[in-house]
């Protein structure tokens, strides 16, 4: 159940009257003054016993707090002098989750995000003293998310969040790895796309008056500009690459239909691990193999992707790629055989 | 006394220009009140099996086309100074590089960016660049 936000303030302020070494063993008319003048309503006295029971005896909160009554000082204190609520750890569960946010995290680690993040996290656990393994233990690596190279770019991810939270158009300058290039661009920036540990910048150009994607890797030397920034009518960047895979945008045309037959040996990895949202089986054939179709847009990045399964997908359709996947192939065998034959 | 009112910061964007293909490319123009820096972008030329080099002379300037007046070379960002060089590996490699010169008046129509005021082709000299036909932006 939920805790109520206003029984947890007062929670606090019951623990800070009984920490209060100025004003000990406080009566539970002080702490109805107390929570009163804090809160700025009244609090019966029944509220405030049920309050520290609740502190001493509820399993949910566990607190355990040690709140005994001296008949003596008529006030109550804590039996241990060094027990406050705000030292109370985390569950282990959820020290385990903060612990594997930081781990994934630290993908990012040269963004400020991170940084800041993975600080909070060691602030939380430190204060907390939370018991964590030493570098010697044998569990301490146990989870192994996915860490990217450090890549060309990231440092620029904290700039462009920023451009784009406060809508100010930007210069830079990029290089295209395909044309062999350089160009500047004013761009307004829209949002940030990750693909496979690359980063992505998705704005306007001024100069293609279109939307278009700059990998941060090549944008150099960006510069704010002070000018009016355009928001692109109607733009929706979940729906941008909806129908695509990787970075391709696909705002123009409809996707297609790609037909695709996979062998027995990727057909249980495609199968629980699927190219594309749109993926559907259509056929699990007699051998083991599947047939299964995607609704995506033709892109470099889909190219790429049947090919890295080599003989084991067939394109079914379009006809069109599957010709550039022959031709690709026939390409990728004669260049093996050329220097193969160069090696004797 | 007069305090110095700050100009703002003028962005050119790709200003035109006399080029050639293999020499680099004129990015964009800063015009400041304490420098004019020049972006330029340089692919490694397929001309060298292993790209080429390239490198900047100090006494590189430019040069008000109007009024013929001269703007000294202050530093660079990203390039060697002559004598060194910078050696490309392959001819995929690029280059972004920037040079710093004196700051040029705003309403400036047109300069000239010399490395080597010298009429042979050895020298990448920018005539005639064209600011005041160029986009131009405000810099925050």
């Amino acid at each position: 159940m939920p805790l109520n936000k206003e029984a947890t303030l007062r929670y606090h302020i019951i623990d800070e009257c009984l920490r209060n070494k100025h004003k000990p063993y406080p009566a539970i008319e002080f702490l109805m003054e107390t929570l009163e003048e804090r809160l700025g309503k009244k609090f019966t006295v029944s509220t405030i016993q049920k309050d520290i029971k609740a502190m001493k005896e509820d399993e949910e909160l566990e607190y355990f707090a040690p709140i005994c009554f001296s008949r003596q000082f008529m006030g109550y204190y804590y039996s241990n002098p060094e027990y406050s609520i705000k030292k109370v750890p985390l569950h282990t569960d959820e020290i385990e989750a903060l612990e594997f946010a930081a781990s994934i995290i630290q993908q990012y680690k040269n963004t400020s995000i991170s940084g800041t993040f993975s600080m909070a996290v060691d602030k939380v656990l430190t204060s907390l003293k939370a018991k964590r393994h030493s570098e010697n233990d044998v569990n301490t690596n146990i989870i192994f998310p996915e860490k990217s190279q450090d890549f060309k770019g990231a440092e620029k991810i904290d700039f462009f969040i920023h451009c784009i939270r406060e809508k100010i158009p930007v210069s830079f300058v990029h290089y295209s790895y395909h044309e062999q290039r350089f160009d500047s661009y004013i761009v307004h920036p829209y949002f940030l796309k990750e693909h496979r540990n690359k980063w992505y910048l998705i704005g306007y150009s001024e100069s293609r008056k279109s939307l278009r994607i700059f990998g941060l890797d090549r944008i150099e030397d960006i510069l704010m500009l002070k000018k009016r920034f355009f928001a692109m009518p109607g733009l929706k960047p979940l729906d941008i690459f909806k129908d695509s895979i990787g970075v391709f945008l696909s705002g123009v045309g409809k996707p297609k239909t790609i037909k695709l037959e996979f062998t027995r040996n990727v057909s249980g990895f495609i199968n629980s691990q699927p190219l594309h949202e749109s993926q559907k089986i259509i056929k699990y054939l007699e051998h083991g193999g599947i047939i299964v179709t995607l609704q995506v847009h033709q892109c470099p990045e889909l190219k790429q992707l049947l090919l890295s399964y080599g003989s084991d997908v067939f394109v079914m359709e379009p006809v069109s790629l599957r010709r550039t996947i022959e031709e690709e192939l026939e390409k990728s065998l004669r260049n093996f055989k050329t220097k193969s034959t160069r090696k004797k | 006394m007069k305090a110095r009112i700050k100009k703002e910061k003028i962005l050119v964007h790709e200003p035109s220009c006399g080029s050639k293909p293999e020499w680099p490319k004129i990015l964009r123009i800063l015009m400041t009140d304490e420098f004019t820096k020049v972006d330029f972008g340089y692919q490694a030329t397929a001309y060298y099996l292993k790209g080429g080099w390239v490198k900047i002379d100090k006494s590189s300037f430019i040069r008000d086309c109007t009024t013929l007046k001269k703007y000294k070379f202050l530093r660079v960002d990203r390039i060697p100074e002559a004598p060194h060089k910078h050696k490309f590996k392959t001819t995929i490699e690029y280059l972004y590089f920037s040079l710093y010169f004196e700051p040029i008046p705003q309403n400036v129509e047109c300069v000239d960016i010399i490395e080597m005021d010298k009429k042979d082709g050895y020298y990448s000299n920018f005539y005639r660049v064209n600011i005041r036909g160029a986009e131009k932006e405000t810099v925050i």
